[in-house]
């Protein structure tokens, strides 16, 4: 007698998300590196590890960011079904314009130390903005634009994926610096490190978003220009704001730059994510089609 | 259409001139922002307030923002620029009574003697005769090192640079002095070289 089996009629499942998720594993990268210095701060307030200058642990510190990057994105994206091309090249080229271009443009050109500190709050905005500002913000543009965009660029997400990338390669370059030519205390190096992380990627997102936008979107003639100036305009904004944050009195306390750069970075990051999300349900909408999640 | 693939066709002769537009116009914006960036830099530094000291007679131009200090007797005025690290930036003018037979040299003589009493590790790099508008003077460069008098912050004495610009009006000798750390005192003179040619004594 032969044996049947009734086979289960297969059930239409969810289409699984084909792109690698952005917002979770960034999250999670910015985490790590806030958690891996408040350790510092803690254990260097506590006298558990002496707050003076240590070029290993600064320089494992610095090189933090890359490696939760590689851990939770260039990992990750291996396993997607339609994963992005090129991020690891773009992190590397984006270090590469970093150290090339942009740092002996501002410390023989610009030299902001030497004029900006001093200066009134607007004119701290305004300096920054259009020497050190628009400079990082075009060198990150610049890398994504010449590079991966527009054949890489299939959602808007693919730009602030391709510009976290970047950003991360133009910090790391600047973080390296400042431990080998700075030589800062440990708590002091965490926190900067930390500063300029959170800043770039957050700044650099919103050049991200205005290259997905213009890769997916209907954007003006001048939607590009118009990213570019504002990125830079939120990058001085935030330097303007460090100086009054990071000054008490006659002191200093880097806990004000440290707050301050976090506000910031959430506030930037979430607006965005909230612009994109609104913009891919109005697509969706428009095109009669299905949005998988 | 699936929702995932792009819709923009990139080769579409419109969406390709708008690509073209924005990627010029993105340039054209970075350079123009940074050329406002470099005049706004340049004017920040160049900017100067007037300072007049009438019972002295000495009036120039000193730069803006830098701290002035009148309060001492061995000079007329000292102005600081309370940024510049790892030394302030320094323009200072004093005052010294001479004899009727002095000229700038010997008044320079004076002030090589009595360096290394004032100045740790003072080291005497030229001397030279020059002029400050229609009046003849004496340059003098040297070297000093500048050590932190407080001795519980930990920092590295710093070599410094200066300049004492030697003029003589009547039986007072007019003393114009710039320092500033050896590796800025370059990228700073133009802040004395300009008040070089605003003062009036």
């Amino acid at each position: 007698m032969r044996d049947f089996q009734l086979l289960a009629p297969s059930e239409e499942g969810e289409e699984p998300f084909p792109y690698r998720r952005v917002w979770r594993p960034l999250t999670i990268e910015l985490g790590v590196l806030a958690a891996a210095v408040l350790f510092i701060l803690f254990t260097t307030r506590l006298g558990i590890l002496a707050d003076t200058y240590s070029r290993s642990i600064s320089s494992g510190l610095a090189l933090l960011p890359i490696a939760a990057y590689w851990f939770f994105s260039i990992r990750r994206e291996r396993l997607a079904l339609e994963p992005r091309q090129g991020l690891t090249a773009i992190l590397f080229l984006s270090m590469v314009m970093a150290n090339g271009v942009a740092v002996p443009i501002m410390s023989e050109l610009f030299t902001p130390e030497r004029w900006l500190p001093g200066a009134g709050f607007f004119n701290r905005i305004l300096g920054y903005a259009f020497t050190i500002g628009i400079l990082s913000e075009f060198i990150k543009y610049a890398v994504v634009r010449y590079t991966m965009w527009p054949n890489r660029f299939r959602i808007r997400l693919d730009g602030i994926a391709y510009s976290t990338a970047a950003a991360l390669g133009f910090a790391t370059v600047l973080n390296m610096r400042l431990v080998f030519y700075d030589e800062l205390t440990l708590s002091s190096a965490a926190v900067n490190i930390l500063t300029n992380i959170y800043i770039h990627i957050a700044i650099g997102a919103v050049i991200g978003y205005f290259l997905g936008e213009f890769a997916v979107g209907n954007t003006s003639a001048v939607w590009l220009p118009t990213g570019l100036v504002v990125a830079a305009i939120l990058s001085g904004i935030h330097f303007a704001f460090r100086g009054i944050a990071i000054s008490s009195g006659l002191g200093s306390r880097t806990i004000g730059g440290l707050f301050l750069v976090i506000g910031i970075s959430a506030a930037v990051l979430g607006i965005l994510s909230f612009i994109i999300e609104s913009a891919d349900a109005r697509m969706a909408d428009k095109l009669g089609v299905r949005r998988i999640r | 259409m699936s929702y995932f693939e792009n819709p923009k066709d990139f080769s579409e002769p419109q969406v390709a001139r708008r690509i073209n537009i924005n990627s010029g116009l993105a340039i054209m914006v970075t350079l123009a922002l940074m050329g406002l960036g470099m005049i706004f830099r340049s004017s920040i530094l160049n900017a100067t307030v007037p300072y007049e000291d009438e019972e002295n007679g000495i009036r120039g131009q000193i730069p803006l923002n830098w701290l002035l200090d009148e309060s001492q007797q061995d000079y007329v005025f000292r102005a600081e620029n309370p940024n510049a690290r790892p030394f302030k930036t320094l323009i200072q003018v004093s005052l010294l009574t001479v004899g009727p037979d002095a000229n700038p040299r010997s008044v320079v003589d004076l002030l090589v003697v009595q360096g290394p009493n004032r100045l740790p590790g003072y080291h005497v790099q030229s001397v030279s005769e020059t002029s400050l508008g229609e009046d003849d003077a004496v340059e003098i460069q040297y070297s000093f090192v500048q050590s932190d008098p407080n001795p519980f912050l930990q920092s590295v004495p710093v070599v410094v640079q200066g300049v004492d610009l030697v003029v003589l009006r009547g039986n007072q000798a007019v003393i114009l002095t710039y320092r500033d750390a050896a590796e800025n005192f370059d990228d700073n003179r133009p802040y004395f070289d300009r008040f070089l040619q605003t003062v009036e004594y």
